[in-house]
């Protein structure tokens, strides 16, 4: 007790470090090479974790593949390769933007790390935007998952029955219907996109808020910015859904003999005329739930990764980064890297099989 | 040409942080072969080659997965212990996928003897025209799957454990 | 009265005991509490979160023993008694023994014994908690939604059927699982880059070399808890199949998945308690370690063992025979490595000068506890005594004197053994031992006969039993009311020591490691200037003062009063 009002100036002095007043450094690092190098391995120990996740899903697809061979061969077929394909290219693209604004923020260029990072932004959210038409698309025909799923055979046995019962003339309304479908899946596609964004802009503003909390005083700067990170994904996710849209429209009419390109409400007419028929397995609704488990998990850390890009976009517009504080760019394009790595695995797993 | 950056221009500054920097060349390289591995896997995946296919798909993800680990992901150039800790969840998952697939098939005997027993219930009770190949049940998946009522073997196991008994 | 010694006093040559600001006093108000980054208020507020999950988890304990007296109902109807026991377990395992020692314990010493000013990732820390809060909350809202009688295993198909509130639950152990990861990545990360100048592997406590296991288990085995608990939640919400057979799905891959993770969290629990229980054995038989690198590489060897034996739980869910028999030889070599840590802590006490403080009685029994837990385990591993003894009270008679009497007792002596450090105060040693007897003999009457019930035929779990276990089962009754008594006397004598306390110098049982250099309770950033560290073991490195009250660093003493021998312990 006696020695209380020394040791309480000391305890003043120490906590607050009087070596350095550098606001990036934490009060618990020694050096900006420390700090970095713990969060480097802090990032990767989480990627650990990541790989792990998913090892998850890898098991259930490994299993149900090995069991039921038959189930995925047969209901892969509904998948879009060319999207697939497109998404893929899509998301490496987004990688190497990534990349490049890790190189950017590297070097202290401030100007090429925005762009790189709004490009990600940007592809990320163009494959959300072909994964919503892709989704949309297997519901408006009921591929979905085991509990949901309805087969297409049963679409088919009933345009045949119908066929058979009346005619040329019930054979016109089937073609009509077959259009009219097409219209509906567009304008479902629509409605998705529309709810997309809304969640969009909930997440984005709830991100918001909490990034104002966190910046204790949230400029103009910052809402400008958050607002543009908002359009870009907008923007994004729009430009994917449409031009999915008209690859399905235009070139699907293009190529309708392709095979390769079975697209799915196509498959009961087309199916019906294919020599190998192979027969719907049983259990062949697994198939869809194996891909929407494993995609929509992906999609999830898709856009847990456009929030966290968002984050950056803000920060480098504050001017936060420098040749030896660009950590956080490092370790949100490590993650991101590993997302696309995912999809690197998903793409032949569930697109390609033959 | 690909000879490495080094951004330490503050060396003798505090405040730097030695890491690598990849050059663009590189980093458009990469992309350059993940685009055209993807090409080869979607074509590769249209000529049947029977059950090397998944190994061919596999295959060749595992190539483009170690472009992005080693040049995008800078683990080349990384600490060997970022390297080990990656090593060690694949190492990890590969560990956990081949147990589960080891052990998938084990009651396949069970599930193909209890389907033909139902098959066999059913077959008296319906028309003698269904055919006792496996396709009667395809057009009811739901309800004919080792259902409910009757507890396939490796089910039966289960049940104990999962319901307590009562009083 | 306790002296306080400053260094700041030109006269005095002693380390500070006790500053008037430390982390406890440094700022106020709620805000700085639940706001804050330090990572040693951080582990209070596990302490406290634990403690409350643990006296609920153990009330639902008492119910259910209760309820077991007889075999006509007392208490509880027999949903009522599968929901009590489901979140008894859920309780215990998810919200007390996996967070018990690394989140709260290690969480406060894991900095401090490396010198290091606070966690590496301090917001994530801070993240890790409010998660485990989140989670626990989940947990009430299942009990408040109609309650969870499936077992803490979720086992298919059941959990897919029943109509209590599972998904709710099963959020809860997500989110758990992602608190437990941040812990278990924090450590990982600080261990590797922060320890002081001087600290090599090889001379870290090995408290910190068990918690390092234990973050690796955490890092490699949660994330596929979380992703079998979200497909659950998918396959209750959206009927995926893949765990329904009704859909074409595999109920035993549930279990594969299931213990992919949670025998690995077997070790997440046992092994942070078999750290604690190095530091204590040393640094109250005032003995240098024996074989150090032993210890050191069985907490890895265990964490590394914990992964390959999962199928051990399924003995008899229908795993193919070949995976039935690799599983069961490699249950058999984790207890090389548990043996091994049991033989060089009985060695480590031979000959040192051992005083019965209440944090050794506490590890005397741990040691005494676990050889029982461990030993009947390997029973258990054994395939052909495994199909009589599988799903009986002996199961529950194991997995309690592991899980309860291990790593609780584990939980119990590192609170004990580090409360001068956390609070600055020193609490009644003798109520402490009086807790510490009750504590032992309360469990071991509840549990040990529960092996004979096992093995004479009694299944777990079930809510009314023939009238011939009837006696063994009112003894067990009986001990755990005595075990609930003793460690609400624990708790007493602990929070007593609170307010009424004597103040604690900074190294009162005289331990070596680095924690107990800086004052008693810490300063809020640990170390002005980070300490040189050398082997934590040497206990003559510190001696005796009788005017502090605790040991300080010898040099000290000898520069004060020459006569005083290296060796010299001035306690009784």
């Amino acid at each position: 007790m006696n020695t209380a009002a020394t040791t309480t100036t000391d305890d003043h002095a120490d906590s607050h470090d009087h070596e350095h007043h550098d606001p990036r450094l934490a009060h618990h690092f020694d050096s900006h090479q420390q700090q970095f190098d713990t969060g480097k391995l802090g990032i990767w120990l989480f990627l650990v974790t990541e790989v792990l996740f998913f090892s998850g899903l890898f098991g259930f697809y490994a299993v149900y593949r090995s069991l039921h061979p038959e189930v995925f061969l047969y209901a892969s077929q509904f998948l879009d390769t060319v999207l697939g394909a497109a998404n893929t290219v899509v998301l490496l693209f987004s990688s190497l933007t990534m990349a490049w604004g890790v190189r950017c923020a590297q070097l202290g260029q401030t100007r090429g790390l925005m762009v790189c990072l709004v490009v990600t932004l940007a592809c990320a959210a163009i494959f959300l935007g072909v994964k919503s038409f892709e989704y949309t698309e297997k519901a408006h025909h009921g591929l979905l998952w085991a509990g949901m799923y309805h087969s297409p055979e049963h679409h088919d046995a009933a345009a045949a029955d119908g066929a058979a019962g009346a005619g040329d003339h019930a054979h016109d309304e089937a073609a009509a219907a077959g259009d009219h479908g097409d219209d509906e899946l567009f304008e479902k596609t629509k409605h998705t996109l529309s709810y997309m964004t809304t969640v969009l802009w909930v997440v984005i503003v709830i991100s918001g808020i909490a990034l104002g909390l966190l910046f204790k005083n949230p400029n103009k700067k910052t809402l400008a910015t958050v607002a543009g990170c908002v359009l870009v994904s907008a923007a994004g996710m729009v430009i994917g859904a449409y031009s999915s849209i008209g690859y399905h429209h235009f070139g699907h009419a293009e190529k309708p003999t392709d095979e390769e390109i079975l697209m799915a409400e196509t498959v009961p007419a087309e199916y019906a005329a294919q020599k190998e028929k192979v027969p719907e397995p049983k259990l062949a609704g697994t198939f869809f739930s194996v891909y929407f488990c494993m995609t929509g998990l992906h999609a999830i850390h898709i856009i847990g990764g456009m929030i966290a890009i968002s984050w950056l976009i803000v920060r480098t517009a504050h001017g936060a980064f420098t040749t030896y504080y660009f950590g956080a760019v490092d370790f949100v394009g490590l993650y991101w890297h590993l997302v696309d790595l995912i999809w690197i695995y998903l793409f032949p797993l569930l697109y390609l099989i033959n | 040409m690909s000879d490495h950056v080094e951004s330490d221009a503050h060396a003798e500054n505090p405040q730097s942080c030695h890491v690598h920097v990849v050059p663009v060349k590189v980093l458009v390289g990469v992309f350059l072969a993940l685009v055209a591995l993807t090409v080869v896997t979607v074509e590769a995946a249209k000529f049947d080659t029977g059950s090397l296919d998944v190994i061919v798909s596999m295959a060749i993800a595992t190539a483009k997965a170690t472009l992005v680990v080693f040049i995008f992901m800078h683990l080349w150039y990384d600490k060997p212990l970022n390297r080990l800790a990656f090593f060690f969840s694949i190492v990890f998952a590969a560990f956990f996928l081949c147990m589960i697939l080891l052990d998938s098939h084990a009651y396949d005997d069970y599930v193909k003897g209890f389907q033909q027993d139902q098959a066999a219930i059913a077959a008296p009770a319906a028309a003698p025209a269904a055919a006792p190949d496996a396709t009667p049940a395809a057009d009811a998946p739901a309800t004919d799957a080792p259902a409910t009522d009757a507890k396939a073997a490796p089910e039966k196991k289960t049940e104990p454990e999962a319901k307590p008994a009562e009083k | 009265m306790a002296t306080v010694v400053d260094s700041s006093n030109p006269k005095s040559d002693f380390p500070i005991q006790y500053r008037e600001l430390n982390y406890l006093n440094c700022s106020k108000g709620w805000k700085s509490w639940f706001f804050t980054l330090d990572h040693k208020r951080i582990g209070i507020m596990y302490l406290i979160g634990v403690t409350c999950a643990f006296f609920l988890g153990g009330l639902f304990a008492v119910l259910l023993r209760t309820e077991l007296l007889s075999p006509a109902r007392i208490l509880l109807s027999a949903d009522g008694y599968n929901q009590m026991f489901t979140l008894h377990g859920a309780i215990m395992t998810f919200l007390v023994i996996i967070p018990g020692v690394p989140a709260a314990i290690g969480n406060i010493i894991l900095p401090v014994m490396l010198g290091a000013k606070d966690v590496a990732f301090p917001r994530m820390n801070l993240g890790s908690f409010y998660l485990w809060m989140f989670g626990a909350a989940f947990f009430l809202a299942a009990l408040a939604l109609g309650g969870l009688d499936t077992g803490w295993t979720f086992y298919t198909p059941y959990s897919i059927t029943t109509s209590t509130a599972v998904i709710t639950a099963l959020l809860g152990v997500f989110i758990l699982g992602f608190s437990s990861i941040f812990t278990g990545l924090n450590f990982i990360v600080t261990i590797h880059t922060m320890r002081p100048p001087g600290m090599t592997w090889f001379k870290m406590p090995l408290f910190l070399w068990a918690l390092y296991a234990t973050a690796l288990i955490q890092i490699l085995a949660t994330p596929v808890l979380g992703i079998t608990g979200l497909l659950l939640v998918v396959e209750r919400a959206f009927h995926i199949g893949i765990f329904d057979p009704a859909l074409g799905g595999d109920p035993v891959l549930f279990q594969h998945f299931f213990w992919f993770y949670s025998h690995p969290a077997v070790y997440v629990m046992i092994l942070p308690a078999m750290g604690v229980v190095s530091e204590v054995i040393a640094v109250h038989s005032r003995k240098h370690i024996f074989g150090y690198r032993f210890i050191a590489y069985s907490s890895i060897a265990i964490a590394i063992f914990g992964f390959l034996v999962w199928g051990h739980h399924m003995f008899v869910s229908g795993q193919s025979k070949v995976v039935a028999v690799v599983f069961s030889a490699i249950t058999f070599s984790v207890s090389i490595p548990s043996a091994i840590k049991v033989f060089n802590w009985l060695t480590t006490m031979y000959k040192g000068s051992i005083r019965f403080t209440t944090a050794m009685c506490y590890a005397l029994a741990f040691l005494f506890i676990f050889s029982i837990g461990g030993l009947t385990g390997l029973f258990l591993a054994t395939l052909a005594t495994d199909i009589h003894l599988h799903d009986t009270y002996f199961v529950v008679a194991h997995f309690h004197y592991v899980m309860m009497g291990s790593s609780l007792v584990g939980l119990f002596a590192a609170v004990h053994h580090w409360w001068p450090k956390i609070t600055g105060k020193m609490f009644s040693e003798f109520w402490g031992r009086i807790a510490c007897l009750g504590v032992f003999l309360g469990f071991n009457l509840t549990f040990f006969p529960q092996f004979l019930l096992g093995t004479r035929g009694m299944p777990r779990r079930y809510y009314t039993y023939l009238p011939e276990f009837q006696n063994l089962h009112i003894l067990s009754t009986c001990g755990a009311y005595l075990l609930g008594l003793s460690s609400a006397l624990m708790a007493a004598t602990l929070i007593y020591s609170v307010y009424r306390g004597k103040k604690a110098p900074a190294n009162p049982w005289g331990g070596a490691s680095l924690e107990w250099q800086c004052s008693s309770p810490p300063p809020a950033n640990n170390f002005d200037h980070p300490p040189l560290a050398g082997d934590p073991y040497i206990m003559e490195s510190v001696v005796y003062n009788e005017e502090i009250g605790g040991y300080v660093p010898v040099e000290c003493q000898g520069a004060k009063k020459g006569s005083v021998t290296a060796s010299g312990d001035k306690e009784a």
